[in-house]
């Protein structure tokens, strides 16, 4: 999986790129890691190159959201391909996560 | 040279010479170049000689004094050649006895090896006695033996009064590993300081690992026999150390295996034993897990005579980490369930919330999970599901329908209040409740099994009972897979209800 991070706006942003799975969450269980001891707490992963995600990436984003929301921030997430818009409202984690469909849409809503 | 060979010659050329002094010598002498060697009778006093003979093949002479003339000459050259020969094989025959001697030395030592080695399987302990045996047979001042694999830090062990800094050992093994058909090297120009001289030999053990045995100072020159004893008691050592290796590996194999099996003993025995008998439905449930334990757990039960509790979760991951957080999970559904009254299936999930969210946190983990009730007194059926899917209502003669949840999984926000709905089902209706691991099974091409395959799966088997409607899933998913292993646990439910005169 491809991992590319940026900042806009002084806000984080991850952009992810490929099959998102257990194999694949070590990068981005580190970039998660990093914005803690950083202090950044508001924080955006950009999902428009993913076309599959599972439990265990499921679980280390909303690790990030905890993490975030404890700390009076959020994690939001964008541009989800359909197949993991699906995985998402089938667990019903589009409830928990705030979901825009845009990069702009997401840095804006902080 | 040949002094300590001729006492055992001296009858030998007496007897030669005895029959010259009838002939007329009065003394005949052997010597090696000017020095009498031997003499009969003792001390010859004549001046000259009147026989001179030369040997052609080594220094000595035969000296032949009294009245005798030059045709006697081939016979006394005769006497000459045979005492040459008499004294050469001798010497051969002492040459030979010794190293015979010291070759049986060496295989007594090695036989001792041997037997002092089976009954060892510590790597160190073998590295010792090599050392120690070595030291023995090869008179030096120290032994070493280094076990070198990429990446991993040396093994070395040394046996000497003044033990060499590793580093130096590994420098001259290097030495011997850049040419090894060179096996001894002098200092000081290559060698690192304290080794004056040194003979390396490659310590057999497997592909992966380059191993040197070697030994240092010895007080002369190491000869071809050492660097063949050498080759012979590593190469000795090196079989064992293979041994004593694989049987570490096939310790530590046989305690994970022990601990896996343990793990899923325990798996086994708290998934449902016999699921539950109700009037009015059939019931099926199983899980298959990925690997030998699994993060899916299920549960079904009467919590009234007329109705079934079910419920079905997985949690996120695989392997022995969910199979623990399962275990967990599964103890404490099952609780709640039978323990903990309560109306609606949302307050099970409530409570499991409430007690669940700080563990699943802590080891940022959460789960799915579905609690179902279905009530055979008026055929209603009570849902309360925190994300788990695919859930798959089957109404009698109309398609199969993908129920989304209605909630988040367990684990994830810790103030979240759950909720239930309700649907009124009729007989030939069936309920399927599985986790993701059906869907998201892979083929080797990549492609996965899906959820319209997986609809239609269902479809197909709709009229059978729920046991074989759950097998032929399980069949079609298999088949699909091919032979690509299977990545999730697959766990599932099925609930068919029937006409009551059918039971």
């Amino acid at each position: 999986m491809n991992i590319v991070k940026s900042t806009e706006s002084l806000i984080p942003v991850l952009h992810l790129k490929g099959r998102f799975d257990a194999h694949e969450v070590e990068a981005v269980r580190v970039w998660l890691q990093e914005q803690v001891v950083m202090e950044h707490f508001d924080l955006v992963v950009n999902l428009e190159g993913v076309n599959f995600i599972d439990s265990t990436a499921l679980a280390t984003l909303v690790r990030g959201l905890k993490h975030c929301r404890e700390n009076n921030g959020n994690l939001h997430l964008c541009c989800l391909q359909q197949a993991v818009r699906v995985i998402f409202e089938l667990t019903r984690l589009d409830k928990a996560f705030d979901i825009f469909a845009t990069e702009e849409e997401a840095l804006q809503a902080f | 040279m040949l002094v300590d060979y001729l006492e055992g010659q001296r009858e030998k050329f007496d007897s030669l010479v005895t029959a010259w002094m009838r002939v007329g010598a009065t003394c005949v002498q052997l010597l090696e170049r000017n020095q009498v060697l031997l003499s009969y009778p003792e001390g010859c006093v004549d001046a000259d000689p009147a026989l001179l003979v030369h040997s052609r093949t080594s220094n000595l002479s035969l000296r032949v004094y009294g009245n005798l003339d030059e045709s006697w000459r081939p016979a006394a050259e005769t006497v000459l050649a045979i005492m040459a020969n008499l004294l050469a094989s001798d010497a051969d025959l002492e040459h030979l006895t010794a190293a015979l001697v010291d070759t049986q030395d060496r295989l007594v030592a090695i036989y001792e090896l041997t037997q002092v080695t089976r009954h060892t399987l510590e790597v160190p302990a073998l590295l010792d006695l090599l050392i120690q045996e070595s030291k023995h047979l090869l008179g030096i001042e120290g032994g070493f033996a280094l076990l070198m694999e990429n990446s991993k830090p040396t093994i070395a062990y040394q046996v000497s009064e003044d033990p060499l800094p590793t580093a130096q050992l590994e420098h001259a093994a290097l030495l011997f590993r850049r040419d090894p058909t060179r096996h001894t090297f002098r200092g000081p120009e290559t060698m690192p300081i304290g080794l004056h001289n040194v003979m390396m030999v490659s310590l057999p053990v497997r592909d992966e690992i380059f191993g040197v045995f070697g030994v240092f100072n010895k007080t002369g020159r190491f000869t071809s026999p050492d660097i063949k004893l050498a080759e012979t008691i590593a190469s000795h050592i090196g079989a064992q150390l293979e041994n004593a290796l694989l049987h570490q590996e096939a310790i530590e194999r046989a305690r994970l295996e022990t601990e896996m099996d343990i793990a899923r003993q325990v798996q086994t025995a708290i998934l449902p034993q016999k699921l539950p008998t109700v009037a009015g439905l059939d019931i099926f449930g199983t899980s298959i897990p990925a690997y030998e334990v699994g993060g899916d757990f299920f549960d079904a039960f009467n919590r009234q005579e007329h109705a079934l509790t079910f419920a079905l979760g997985d949690v996120t991951g695989k392997g022995m980490p969910a199979a623990i957080l399962m275990s967990m999970t599964q103890t404490i559904t099952k609780s709640a369930l039978r323990k903990q009254p309560f109306i609606h299936p949302h307050e099970v999930l409530d409570r499991l919330n409430s007690d669940l969210f700080e563990d699943f946190s802590n080891v940022g983990m959460f789960t799915t999970a579905l609690v179902g009730e279905f009530d055979c007194s008026n055929n209603s059926l009570h849902l309360s599901n925190a994300g788990q899917s695919p859930v798959f209502y089957i109404p009698c003669g109309a398609d199969p329908v993908l129920m989304e949840a209605q909630d988040i999984p367990i684990g994830v926000l810790d103030i979240y209040r759950y909720s239930s709905q309700s649907m009124q089902l009729a007989p030939g209706d069936i309920l399927v409740v599985a986790s993701d691991g059906f869907p998201e099974s892979r083929n080797p091409e990549g492609e996965m099994f899906g959820y319209e395959r997986m609809k239609t799966a269902l479809d197909s088997s709709r009229g059978s009972a729920a046991r074989d409607i759950a097998a032929q899933l399980l069949a079609e998913v298999q088949a699909f897979s091919g032979s690509h292993p299977q990545d999730d646990d697959r766990t599932i439910i099925v609930i068919k209800v029937v006409e009551k005169n059918e039971n």
